[in-house]
């Protein structure tokens, strides 16, 4: 704008220019014609000259006329005549000339009218008394001379006038051609630089409008896929919305697309996403709708049309099948597999206005339905979805209060030893108690983690779970742990080490005795913050364990990277240890794997007796589970905790073990 | 140029109806003639035969008379007219003392030229710049006061002859 702004000024200073130019050349080329028109010297000098001529021509007729007077002697002559004629003339030419110069009258001039008037009375004189030709012969002749004189002066001077008149009209000619030309070259300058700064501000307008419209494309487009993003959609899609009768809102989700990503690398992961992006984009313009990515593995579609949700499944479907045709590059290949949600404005139940956020919403949960279901599936948005999320909102809009009012409890999930039986410590637990009926952590703990308020929670089970095992740990024979789980959110807030730093200040337990539990969600994020959280929480003292191992994708690899101080294994693997010889080999292996790391193994969901032998036998360590018990009050922890007794092992393992422990 | 045309025509026209002959009466002119020279031969004219044609009287200022005066004479164009002149393009006119010009057909068609012979009732005399002088209306076309057009002010007229 401030460039505009200066190729503005710069051409009104332009246009300024040429109007004053053209305004002041104008006026000097027109005042120098004048002048030289108003130069009429030259032809009134031509004029009094053949005037001079003229009246010499009649001075000599006068001198004749006298000389033939003199010789006859007498005025009743021709010679007589003639005089007369030629005074006539004269007074005359004297009169005209007087006239002619009339108010100019110089010394040259002057001196010719004088002396013709002088002729004139000597002609007069002699024409009265010719006795004066003899008597005043050299008067007259003087006279006659003086004229002639006179004239001959007069017609000099008046030649002299006229060279320098046309000298005068020459040099104004010459001074009106140089100041044309001079005029034409400024204007050709003038109208060059107009030009090139015109030509410069067009270059300017059209790089400013080239930048206008890639800021508007980074604005309003994803650099990757080169799909509409987020930003786009919310326009886009609330104004199809509006305008369709029977619209549908399509959030689609890429599954497992970090598998992708760690497996074959994000190259191949960007062309997956760029190819499934254009998949989409094609599918949803043929059908007259609207596609946009709204970040990472998500995109989000608006259909114009869509008929029913019997006619919007099979749509999804299908959708999905095309998606998922074969990407391949380098030898690589993978099918796509999205989940989808669906949903249209008549389908959102209660008094919930169809607005974009509410129907992204019902989208979203469908989605989430989708893949709860295992992915790779269309769901469309229906009434028990519906109740289910007005359950969860209103879930979420409840727990701040809920836990003023101490509707939030915690169980303690015992932990013993698989060899030797004792008390290992106990995992704390939140539990809700909603209007009589307990919330299944699995669905509280969830809608808990939309928001800040998991922060709150995770802190309110921490503080407590802290104090209760300072409490045990005066009572125990031995050292009793206490874990608590910490949500991703928690551990990426900034001021997490100083909250628990001060927690371990004011219930004074011992930082070692306190594990704090972590899921690989934690560990999508940032990675190098992440790190530098961990080993800050190791500098207090604290033991990290890595929790529900074994049940997501990147197990393994979190393993070699990070260093933690112990490993959760998810009942996952404990369900078929006695039947399967691959679940056993692999848990085996796992045993291996952390003793060598020099890693605790906490083995989840013991159930059964056969179960904790194979465990114990491959070498598990730590285990819990319903088999032990089932979670406790703080009451009864605490008493556990006191009366120090082992958990029976059948088939007396754990006695031998016992027993062989002081051998060993 | 149009315009000058115009304004010559207008003056054709104001010729013909403005100009009424005058009667005179007898004068004593001085000693002229002003000879018409054509093919067919030389015709002579003293003042008071010149005025045979029909006079007509303009009252007006000339380059060297501040004051107005009435004139009196013939039209050039009728005396053209009869010597078989009318056509002429350009007629050459003589003075007694030798002063000669060339006068374009223009001149006697678009202005009033009066061949005076008489000055406010009196003969013209050579020191008026009779005794006959070509005389212009110049106080209704100022224009004939002009430098340039005072050649065709011929005084002491003496000889006509058309220029071939």
């Amino acid at each position: 704008m401030k460039l505009a702004g200066t190729y503005g000024a710069v051409t009104i200073l332009l246009i300024a220019a040429i109007v004053a130019v053209s305004s002041l050349g104008g006026f000097l080329v027109l005042s120098q014609y004048d002048a030289l028109r108003e130069k009429e010297g030259a032809i009134t000098e031509v004029t009094r000259m053949r005037n001079g001529v003229i009246a010499i021509v009649d001075v000599v007729r006068a001198r004749d006329a006298l000389r033939d007077l003199r010789d006859e002697g007498q005025i009743d002559s021709t010679a007589g005549d003639a005089l007369t004629e030629a005074a006539d003339f004269l007074y005359v030419r004297a009169d005209t000339l007087r006239q002619a110069i009339g108010t100019s009258l110089d010394q040259s001039s002057e001196r010719v009218v004088r002396s013709l008037d002088n002729l004139v009375a000597v002609l007069d004189a002699v024409l009265v008394d010719p006795a004066v030709l003899d008597t005043e012969t050299e008067a007259i002749n003087a006279t006659v001379s003086e004229a002639t004189a006179a004239l001959m002066n007069y017609y000099d001077e008046q030649k002299e006038r006229h060279v320098a008149a046309v000298a005068q009209k020459t040099h104004l000619l010459q001074q009106l051609v140089v100041t044309t030309l001079g005029l034409i070259l400024l204007f050709a300058l003038i109208t060059t630089g107009t030009a090139i700064l015109w030509r410069v501000e067009y270059v300017g307008r059209m790089r400013r409008q080239e930048a206008e419209e890639k800021a508007n494309i980074l604005a309003y487009y994803d650099s990757l896929t080169g799909l509409p993003n987020r930003a786009s959609f919310l326009e886009e899609g609330a104004r199809i919305l509006g305008e369709a009768d029977t619209p549908a809102l399509i959030l689609l989700d890429l599954d497992d697309f970090k598998i992708i990503n760690d497996s074959y690398g994000h190259k191949f992961g960007d062309l997956v996403l760029r190819t499934v992006a254009g998949r989409i984009s094609h599918h949803f313009h043929g059908h007259g709708g609207f596609a946009a990515r709204l970040g990472g593995d998500e995109f989000a579609a608006v259909l114009p049309i869509a008929s029913g949700s019997d006619g919007l499944q099979s749509f999804v479907d299908e959708l999905i099948l095309e998606l998922s045709a074969n990407v391949t590059a380098n030898g690589l290949k993978i099918s796509p597999r999205l989940s989808v949600g669906a949903v249209m404005p008549h389908m959102l139940t209660g008094a919930e206005a169809p607005t974009l956020q509410a129907l992204i919403r019902a989208a979203d949960y469908a989605l989430y339905e989708a893949k709860s279901n295992g992915r790779f599936r269309g769901r469309i948005y229906d009434a028990k979805m519906a109740a289910s999320l007005a359950t969860r909102r209103e879930m979420k809009l409840e727990m701040p209060r809920a836990l003023a009012r101490d509707e939030f409890f915690i169980e303690y999930q015992p932990q013993f030893n698989l060899v030797t039986g004792r008390l290992h410590g106990f995992e704390a637990l939140a539990r809700w108690r909603r209007g009589g009926t307990v919330v299944p952590p699995g669905v509280f703990i969830e809608i808990a983690e939309e928001d800040d308020f998991i922060v709150q929670l995770d802190a309110w089970v921490l503080k407590h779970a802290m104090a209760e095992a300072v409490t045990w740990n005066r009572v125990a024979p031995q050292p009793i742990k206490i874990s608590t789980n910490l949500s991703a959110r928690n551990f990426h807030s900034p001021d997490l080490i100083e909250r628990i730093q001060d927690m371990l200040q004011t219930t004074k337990l011992p930082a070692e005795l306190l594990t704090l539990e972590i899921t690989e969600s934690v560990l999508i994020e940032d990675w190098v913050q992440t790190l530098e959280t961990l080993s800050d929480l190791s500098r207090l003292g604290i033991k990290i364990a890595l929790d529900d191992f074994g049940t997501g994708f990147s197990s393994l690899s979190y393993l070699r990277r990070l260093s933690v101080n112990e490993v959760k294994i998810d009942r996952a693997f404990v369900v078929d240890i006695e039947t399967s010889d691959r679940t056993r080999m692999m848990m085996d292996a796992l045993v291996d794997i952390a003793q060598r790391l020099g890693m605790q193994l906490t083995i989840e969901g013991i159930e059964t007796e056969p179960q904790a032998k194979i465990l114990a036998d491959l070498g598990g360590e730590v285990g819990q589970g319903y088999l032990f018990s089932w979670p406790v009050t703080a009451t009864e922890a605490l008493d556990l905790s006191a009366s120090g007794k082992r958990v029976a092992l059948h088939n007396g393992t754990h006695a031998n073990a016992v027993q062989a422990d002081p051998n060993t | 140029m149009v315009r000058k045309l115009l304004l010559g025509l207008a003056f054709l026209s104001a010729s013909a109806q403005a100009m009424e002959p005058v009667s005179v009466d007898e004068v004593r002119f001085a000693t002229a003639s002003l000879t018409v020279a054509t093919a067919e031969g030389e015709t002579g004219y003293t003042p008071a035969e010149l005025e045979s044609f029909g006079t007509y009287a303009i009252r007006t200022v000339t380059p060297w008379r501040e004051t107005a005066a009435e004139f009196v004479g013939v039209l050039l164009a009728e005396v053209l007219d009869a010597h078989g002149l009318a056509e002429a393009a350009a007629i050459r006119v003589v003075a007694e003392n030798d002063y000669a010009v060339t006068i374009p057909s223009t001149v006697w068609t678009e202005h009033d030229l009066l061949i005076a012979t008489r000055v406010d009732g009196k003969a013209h005399n050579r020191r008026a710049r009779g005794p006959i002088q070509f005389i212009f209306d110049m106080s209704k076309d100022p224009g004939t006061g002009d430098e340039e057009f005072q050649s065709n002010w011929v005084w002491m007229a003496a000889r006509i002859e058309p220029v071939e």
